[in-house]
């Protein structure tokens, strides 16, 4: 069931929006959610501890080998590049999101993701000759490989981690610091106060609301 | 305080099975009324202090919806093919826990109008459809409408289209939005008549329940401030409060018992610990939702009802209805911060009534607002196009500028009762107790397919009338159903042969069986039910109580 949902992620969608999922696959849990809502309660709760730890710089990880790990931040961090000052998925320690989630929810996805990890860097040295693997090459070559996979079932699945690594919250071990909500413009507070938005702060101004 | 607790041995009133918008009303307004009460609830209780504001976990993970795993379910779109296992996601989404899906509602409280009761007389017959008009009307529906309003909370200002309402609404509207500014302007530019959203959510402290704090976390989340007038922190304190009710979290029923007689003498169900354990009453009361109150009457047949209890019609899962929904979106130049706040402050009502010009039927409405959050936003919404590629910078630059500038016009509408479209009992694929999983049987009609398209042609309209920089929206199709609206399974009606519960929601064929949620519909309104099965819960209410007072159940 698993490796059935995971393949699915690259079968034609209805919608042309977005990362290419349909409404109903999403307004619910994401079509990749999948593999991914195959949850468990004791994996949400262990990884708490494991989060923390990720969320310092070189943290060793716990479900992928180091030199996986590198080649998926590195995959990661082109989907969600750093640009003009703003923070990526590197920044945000997506990959520690994706390292996690994959003894949980993400399960299901994992032998898509390492195929092509691997694939990633059998290209490079093919293309590159003398580079050690994908996570060694410039951005610019980094580029021209994803771009031959980008339709792909694995591309899905990494654009997903990217995603979901940079704008869940920490404790899900990404979006360290919350850099996801900065990338965003978006401030976590408990409570706000109207005007919300430049548009309802200029209708305060010019119109009067209905007494309360 | 203590909560009252009954021996399973004893045989109280009314068993209720679930917790939701319908079972807390019939509990709250039957206990307060000296009846004795049990509601099972096969979810846990959660606490305001237990929800987050976490857009993976409510969103990605759906960590309120059961366990997937324990609940697998299946899909199909044709009655002839095989349905397959759906996990991504599960066909049916709705809360397992007390309070039921109010718990993570958005909050949208549209009354119907009167013509959503009577339509079949006023368009005739629909091929590909049974088309039926409702055995109640607006009119004596009206008095619970304002119930709900006041009783359960509802902020709100009435609009040019509402229907005649014969008490004000207890909370003004919530403060506009962004989103709901520039609905309205873009309304009013094409000519048309923008009104406050009504919510049911409280904009001032509100029968010792806090104002709303804005902080934007709605539809899909729990309200950590109770602000939300959810049945959690509604209905079910005030009928534990009565002293003469209790309800018994973690009980998934899977058997309403029948004697030799034919009536109903309880429900039979799993504890906490998997126990199978027997509530007796001398009435049951199933608002499971319009999926599980169908699995439930299909698994308690026996040689007397051989096709499922309740069900000599045939009827018991057809004609299910999730209502249309369209998603069309607009950038700006300037921060609307969506983020912030309720979902909805504005709605468009000038489409509500089907048109004969349009050349087919249906109706609804819609709304200005963000359903999602930047990582949802990211995965479903995002455009993809030049100025948004859906990777690289590009991408990092649209995931800076566009979940702050950007709104959602969401349009709710009809779906016609299709016969064939049905939830079922899967032959093979079972859950974690051994019961059928749940079968979805679902294609749109073809009319609903083109509601849906012209309410998102004049969503864009609106939109572009607002100044917004692009527009784009999410291609709808008839196989493309959310089904968290759960309507129309078992419908009313007065003829024993189309319908499977009167107009007081007793049964047609078991005299001391009541069904009320959504599963009572006769047609789909426009979007937005829970106002509507909230109304019919209290008029259930007083028309059960009635007959339990004159010995007549």
């Amino acid at each position: 069931m698993h490796t059935r949902d995971a393949m699915d992620i690259g079968a034609p969608r209805t919608a042309t929006t977005g990362m290419g999922l349909s409404r109903r696959e999403f307004l619910a849990a994401g079509g990749l959610g999948a593999a991914w809502a195959l949850l468990s309660g004791p994996w949400l709760a262990a990884i708490g501890a494991a989060a923390r730890e990720a969320a310092t710089d070189g943290a060793a990880f716990t479900n992928l080998t180091q030199a996986q790990g590198r080649a998926l931040a590195a995959v990661l961090d082109r989907v969600i590049p750093p640009v003009d000052g703003l923070p990526g998925a590197t920044a945000a320690g997506a990959v520690h999101f994706a390292d996690l989630a994959l003894e949980g929810p993400a399960a299901g996805l994992r032998d898509v993701l390492l195929a092509g990890l691997d694939k990633l860097d059998v290209s490079a040295r093919t293309g590159y000759p003398g580079s050690t693997g994908f996570a060694d090459l410039p951005a610019a070559a980094q580029d021209m490989l994803l771009r031959a996979v980008d339709k792909s079932p694995f591309f899905h699945t990494a654009s997903m981690l990217a995603i979901c690594g940079t704008f869940s919250a920490p404790q899900y071990g990404g979006n360290r610091d919350g850099v996801g909500w900065k990338l965003a413009q978006i401030e976590q507070r408990m409570r706000w106060q109207p005007p919300f938005g430049w548009y309802d702060a200029q209708w305060t101004h010019g119109h009067r609301e209905a007494a309360p | 305080m203590k909560m009252r607790t009954y021996s399973t041995h004893q045989a109280v009133d009314f068993v209720i099975v679930g917790s939701g918008p319908s079972g807390s009303v019939l509990a709250k307004e039957l206990s307060t009324a000296g009846f004795d009460v049990v509601v099972l609830e096969q979810g846990p209780w959660r606490h305001p202090s237990d929800f987050r504001h976490d857009e993976y976990g409510n969103w990605m993970l759906m960590d309120m919806c059961g366990g997937l795993k324990d609940s697998p379910q299946s899909l199909r779109h044709d009655p002839h093919e095989t349905a397959k296992l759906s996990m991504t996601p599960p066909p049916v989404i709705y809360v397992h826990g007390v309070g039921g899906s109010s718990v993570h509602f958005t909050a949208n409280y549209w009354r119907f109008h009167p013509v959503d009761f009577k339509e079949h007389t006023r368009w005739g017959d629909i091929p590909g459809a049974d088309f039926a008009d409702w055995p109640i009307s607006y009119e004596e529906m009206e008095p619970y409408y304002t119930k709900v309003d006041w009783e359960v909370g509802v902020s709100g200002a009435p609009g040019p289209f509402d229907p005649p309402r014969s008490k004000p609404y207890p909370m003004p509207p919530l403060p506009i939005k962004s989103s709901g500014v520039l609905l309205e302007k873009g309304a009013r530019a094409m000519g048309w008549h923008p009104q406050p959203a009504p919510m049911a959510i409280a904009s001032r402290p509100y029968d010792g329940r806090p104002a709303c704090q804005h902080c934007g976390y709605c539809e899909n989340y729990g309200c950590e401030y109770s602000a939300k007038s959810s049945a959690l922190v509604t209905m079910i304190p005030k009928a534990v409060a009565s002293g003469r009710c209790e309800v018994r979290t973690g009980a998934v029923a899977h058997r309403v018992e029948i004697d030799a007689r034919g009536r109903a003498t309880g429900v039979v169900y799993w504890d906490g610990q998997g126990t199978e354990q027997r509530q007796r009453a001398r009435a049951v009361i199933l608002s499971a939702n319009g999926a599980e109150t169908t699995r439930l009457l299909l698994l308690s047949g026996n040689s007397r009802f051989p096709h499922g209890l309740a069900n000599s019609s045939g009827m018991v899962g057809t004609h299910l209805m999730p209502n249309g929904n369209a998603s069309v979106y607009g950038l700006f130049e300037h921060p609307l911060n969506e983020y912030k706040s309720v979902q909805v402050t504005r709605l468009v009502h000038d489409f509500y009534d089907a048109d004969a010009r349009r050349g087919f039927y249906g109706g609804g409405g819609f709304d200005g607002r963000m359903t999602f959050g930047p990582m949802m936003f990211a995965l479903v919404a995002m455009p993809t196009d030049a100025d948004t590629p859906h990777w690289g910078e590009g991408f990092t630059r649209a995931l800076h500028d566009y979940p702050t500038h950007s709104m959602e016009v969401e349009c709710h509408s009809t779906s016609l009762p299709v016969r064939s479209n049905s939830i079922s009992l899967d032959p093979t694929l079972k859950d974690k107790w051994g019961r059928p999983a749940l079968r979805t049987t679902f294609r749109f009609h073809p009319d609903d397919v083109k509601t849906m398209n012209f309410l998102a042609d004049r969503a864009e309209e609106v939109l572009h009338a607002a100044g917004a920089k692009k527009v784009w929206r999410l291609p709808v199709s008839d196989t493309d159903a959310v089904f968290v609206h759960l309507l129309g399974t078992c419908r009313m009606g007065d003829d024993p042969a189309t319908s499977v519960v009167d107009r007081d929601h007793r049964t047609h064929d078991v005299r001391n069986l009541f069904l009320c949620d959504g599963s009572s519909f006769v047609t789909s309104g426009r979007g937005q039910p829970t106002m509507t099965i909230q109304a019919l819960a209290f008029r259930a209410a007083d028309r059960i109580g009635q007959a339990a007072r004159q010995g007549a159940i």
